[in-house]
């Protein structure tokens, strides 16, 4: 395929027919209009002075869709991709993405149910985000699953390319991600304002991933927190402490933060009864120590975030589940941090 | 040798402080040439003297009410150089309502000088005089030939850049991704802009831009491309007077990203040579 775009804004480009009836199926109003000019010309070329006809809006959507169709190759390209998922807003996926970006790469697994990517850390800490498939407009999928491992950091350098370009605060960037087979790079194609970025990411091996969950068993003290009040506190403790010390306490009914660090030992304690508490549950009083430096990324994920649930196990594994609200549906955000082992 | 010039009109005097402020993020260092119609801006590239990074030149008559100088050789020029940050801070004020007028004149202080003097006008007391004193050295006639007028090579395209906002945007973003860009323009009015790392790459395309001129050989479609330093050119990107100024985009097949703004009364280029890929 051949298409040009001179400065008097003739668009010509030259199109096989069943290629345009691809391109054609999901816009009415170019259907029509380039319908119009095929029954003028009857070729299988096609010129026509884009000034006249269609506005620079429709020109630059018909640039789209070509473009997309080169990269979809040929006709039956959903059979052809192990995953084609399409947005038409890519700011509610870069956000959660953020928010998990503690680490440079990430594990990026694909289901029916949706995207999920998981981030680790020196196997102690584990990060993760479930991106629903109702998030996505599209979401294709050939494979019951599909994993890869991709740098965190470019891909939300990517998806952010155009933050901050439009002046008009209500237009979006559309997003495309395809991934073909296994080893082959996932491409992405973002569209804002006429203006299109495409981007190619090298994927790498998964290797094993830390399989952490607390099942509701065993689960002793689970406490939901209104993430917003739960920022201020945790943005606030001394970060001049090794660690962090949580307790949950049965009786009374309290949920405690203790650091220290070279001005003292500081502490918080939130009363089950307290306001910013939505719920407090505690079978077991118990006192973990968890590492500064794990705890602190929480914070990024609370300022997307409307509530924080905790939850422990016996063992003192700490799980924290933020809910975060991305148009009518509900995302999760995930964290799994271990707990220090006291020496003695 | 001797030189004064009185600037009085208020858009000359934004005009000819926003030249010196996208000097002044472009390098350190700018030699002042003066000759008896036209006034030269010139930046030399720093690692690399011989070359000439940004070119300006103002039109005398458009910017100044007086104008007078004497140069010492029979061409009637004068060249000195000077901070160019000392002189974008003392005309920080050119940028306020209340300034008359803004005059430049060489003096002989404890050095040779360039000497700005400022008139504002308050609304406390009537007058206010502002005077800045900028060290300068004279460039001698012998070393004058490194700051002749650029020969501008033969481009082998030429565009007016898409939103000079929307590139800096996605400029700043690519440079986080890696230290090469890739700029292609074509003969379709396509510019692209292309970064890529060790695991990635990117491209942008802007399309439908108006092509000023095309060397073109066949009548196939052409594309040409350079690659740059991403730092320098988002440094460009980033002299925020440029946003209201139309910015034509030329390259030269592997050498050379050439910057250039041409209006009435001043002409800016900016010379990105291409690094090997």
């Amino acid at each position: 395929m051949h298409m040009t775009n001179d400065h008097n804004n003739n668009l010509s480009f030259d199109l096989s027919p069943p290629k345009l009836a691809k391109v054609l199926s999901n816009n009415y109003e170019l259907r029509s209009i380039l319908n119009r000019c095929y029954n003028r010309r009857l070729t299988s070329n096609l010129i026509f002075d884009a000034g006249k006809l269609v506005s620079q809006q429709l020109v630059y959507e018909l640039f789209y869709l070509v473009i997309n169709m080169e990269v979809d190759g040929n006709d039956s390209f959903e059979e052809k991709y192990l995953l084609v998922a399409k947005a038409d807003n890519v700011k509610h996926i870069s956000s959660l993405l953020k928010a998990v970006n503690f680490k440079d790469v990430g594990v990026c697994f694909a289901t029916e149910h949706g995207l999920k990517i998981v981030v680790e850390d020196s196997k102690c800490v584990q990060a993760n985000t479930f991106i629903g498939s109702e998030i996505f407009q599209e979401y294709h999928l050939n494979d019951d699953t599909v994993a890869f491992r991709v740098d965190l950091n470019t891909l939300i350098e990517c998806l952010t390319i155009f933050d901050g370009c439009s002046t008009n605060p209500s237009s979006t960037t559309a997003l495309k991600l395809t991934y073909k087979e296994y080893g082959s790079p996932v491409k992405l194609l973002l569209e804002e304002g006429g203006i299109i970025t495409d981007c190619s990411l090298r994927t790498m091996e998964v290797f094993d991933i830390l399989d952490f969950s607390i099942p509701a068993e065993s689960t002793t003290s689970k406490i939901i927190l209104r993430s917003s009040d739960f920022k201020d506190i945790l943005s606030d403790i001394d970060s001049t402490s090794d660690y962090v010390e949580f307790t949950f306490s049965e009786e009374p009914q309290f949920f405690k933060i203790l650091t220290s660090g070279v001005a003292g030992k500081c502490s918080v304690e939130i009363p089950s009864k307290s306001e910013i508490m939505e719920q407090f549950l505690c079978n077991t009083s118990i006192t973990v120590k968890y590492k500064y430096k794990q705890i602190k990324p929480f914070l990024k994920c609370m300022n997307i975030s409307q509530k924080t649930l905790i939850r422990t196990n016996e063992e003192g594994l700490l799980c924290c589940q933020f809910m975060v609200q991305v148009d009518s549906h509900t995302c999760y955000l995930e964290y799994f941090c271990t707990p220090i082992v006291d020496e003695d | 040798m001797k030189f004064r010039g009185k600037i009085i009109d208020p858009h000359c005097m934004k005009q000819f402080y926003s030249i010196v402020i996208i000097l002044s993020k472009l390098c350190r260092n700018v030699v002042l040439r003066l000759s008896s119609t036209k006034l030269y801006l010139i930046a030399s590239n720093e690692s690399n003297s011989n070359q000439i990074s940004v070119w300006s030149v103002l039109d005398q008559q458009s910017f100044f009410k007086d104008y007078d100088m004497i140069g010492e050789t029979e061409s009637n020029e004068i060249l000195f150089s000077l901070p160019i940050d000392m002189l974008a801070s003392s005309l920080s004020s050119a940028k306020q309502t209340n300034l008359k007028t803004l005059k430049m004149k060489l003096t002989d202080k404890l050095s040779p000088c360039l000497t700005i003097e400022l008139d504002l006008e308050s609304q406390v007391s009537s007058k206010q005089l502002c005077t800045h004193d900028i060290p300068v050295s004279v460039i001698l006639p012998k070393d004058w030939s490194a700051y002749k007028e650029p020969t501008i090579p033969a481009h082998n395209i030429s565009v007016v850049m898409p939103s000079i906002r929307v590139v800096r945007h996605i400029v700043d973003k690519m440079k986080r991704i890696g230290p090469r860009l890739i700029v292609s323009l074509d003969s379709s009015g396509k510019m692209v802009l292309g970064v890529s790392n060790l695991s990635a790459t990117v491209d942008t395309h802007f399309i439908g831009l108006e092509i000023v001129s095309v060397h073109n050989l066949t009548d196939k479609e052409n594309k040409y491309s350079t690659v740059v330093d991403i730092k320098k050119f988002s440094q460009f990107l980033n002299c925020e007077t440029l946003n209201l100024s139309k910015i034509l985009c030329h390259v030269v097949e592997g050498m050379l990203l050439h910057c250039s703004i041409e209006e009435d009364e001043y002409v800016l280029h900016y010379f990105l040579s291409g690094i090997d890929d």
